[in-house]
């Protein structure tokens, strides 16, 4: 890895290549996850896209300001997270946009359930997936950034604060806090694995 | 038991990254706490609903080329450019003699030779000038005659100050004689007079002239209006009578188809 990013800074494209290989798919995977699976898109643009391929030119351009190779993973994130913020604040409406679809989406669901009480009532609730998404989207952008990069990328908490520019125990108080918001908000919704599991 | 977990240390446990003493510690009062035992399993519930999520397909990884940006050479450097402009500039003005003067509140530049002083001869020319440009412009005047007063006027002003200028100089020579001095000042009044019966005369004409093309497009503008209503008003008529022929047909028809009805 270490040879490879020396490569890299020398300005071997084959070599950048293949860092982009190994790299592009945890930053889109990220930003995917952020942008609460790319459903938050307005048709045809997809900002984990857009967060990956931004993130990448800038680590082109800039690698030779990476002092410590074994940092890179952090550098990297680092880099995909301010994309992330920045493309929120430039959709704030687009948020609000989403809310209300949320909100639209929570009333057709109690309308269904009212009506509908046979046994595979619970069918109509789509998936984990979807609801997981929805809560974290909920969530404020630095909440969210810390839970997507411990649980989905697996940072160590050290690897996080570098990455966000935070302390270990500011990312371990934010995770704390999105964990639990995330938790309230699906016992809210009535999620659990038990109550989305059915056989047919 | 005292001991009462930050959330930091909550979530240290809950991730692994909890070890030794501090772990043992934590397991213990999980042991002994039952409500805080059922918020971690709710956590790790959470953790696993997390899990649900499933890992996206990736879409192709683009190419990404950036070009290398080639250094600047020393000769594309834009100060180097300015230093030869300017050095350029500085052999010119040393070849062709630049005289740089500042007066009466004037900043000038002068290339070559330093210009003559005034004198009569540069003032005949400046008539001269003068007369030939009014010829000029006359020629390519000539159908607006209200322009030809207007820049005879003004040429006449420029050429009644030449005079002037030449008169102040001429006084100021002991040389000149009184005749001369009087016949300058009748050349100047005949000027003068004949200037503004010109003016006069063809700004009279050009006003007549003006009025009249008025008079005559308003004429026929009303001509034009008159053969218009009188079209418009053909058209109306044409039209009611058409209407009449159609009634009048009708009636008689339904007349005709009334009389059928009470014959039958």
């Amino acid at each position: 890895m270490e040879q490879l990013i020396a490569q890299v800074k020398k300005g071997s494209q084959t070599a950048f290549k293949e860092l982009m290989q190994d790299w592009y798919p945890h930053v889109y995977q990220f930003a995917w996850k952020y942008f609460a699976g790319g459903s938050r898109t307005e048709n045809p643009h997809n900002p984990a896209e857009e967060v990956a391929q931004r993130t990448f030119i800038s680590v082109h351009k800039n690698i030779g300001k990476l002092r410590d190779p074994s940092r890179f993973k952090s550098w990297l994130f680092r880099i995909a997270a301010n994309y992330c913020y920045e493309e929120d604040r430039r959709n704030k409406t687009r948020d609000t946009r989403y809310i209300r679809e949320y909100e639209a989406e929570d009333a057709e669901l109690k309308q269904m359930e009212s009506t509908y009480t046979g046994p595979y009532r619970h069918t109509l609730r789509k998936d984990i997936s979807h609801w997981v998404l929805r809560a974290l989207d909920q969530l404020a952008p630095e909440q969210r950034a810390v839970l997507i990069l411990k649980e989905y990328q697996g940072l160590k908490f050290r690897e996080i604060a570098e990455a966000l520019e935070i302390s270990e125990n500011t990312a371990k108080s934010r995770l704390y806090a999105g964990l639990q918001h995330m938790r309230l908000y699906l016992e809210r919704k009535q999620i659990t694995q038990d109550s989305l599991r059915y056989d047919f | 038991m005292t001991f009462k977990p930050s959330p930091e240390a909550w979530m240290s446990f809950l991730y692994g990254e909890m070890e030794g003493k501090e772990a043992e510690q934590m397991k213990e009062y999980l042991k002994e706490n039952p409500e805080a035992q059922a918020e971690w399993e709710a956590l790790q519930r959470t953790r696993e609903m997390m899990q649900e999520v499933p890992t996206p397909q990736t879409p192709p990884i683009p190419n990404i080329i950036i070009q290398e940006k080639t250094p600047v050479k020393w000769f594309q450097n834009r100060w180097l450019h300015a230093a030869a402009a300017g050095i350029a500039l500085m052999i010119s003005a040393k070849l062709i003699g630049v005289q740089v003067s500042f007066k009466e509140k004037t900043f000038s530049i002068q290339f070559g030779a330093p210009a003559p002083t005034g004198n009569e001869k540069e003032l005949e020319e400046k008539i001269a000038m003068l007369e030939q440009q009014n010829d000029i412009l006359m020629a390519s005047n000539q159908n607006d005659s209200l322009f030809q007063a207007v820049f005879q006027l003004g040429s006449s002003l420029e050429k009644l100050e030449a005079r002037q200028e030449q008169l102040a100089r001429r006084n100021t020579n002991p040389a000149m004689s009184e005749a001369q001095l009087a016949q300058l000042k009748t050349d100047i009044g005949d000027a003068n007079y004949q200037m503004v019966v010109n003016m006069l005369s063809e700004t009279q004409q050009y006003q007549q002239a003006y009025t009249e093309q008025l008079l005559t497009d308003f004429s026929q503008f009303l001509e034009q209006q008159r053969q218009q209503d009188l079209k418009l008003m053909e058209v109306a008529f044409n039209h009611i009578i058409e209407q009449n022929d159609i009634q009048q047909e009708e009636t008689k028809y339904l007349l005709t188809e009334l009389r059928a009805q009470l014959g039958d």
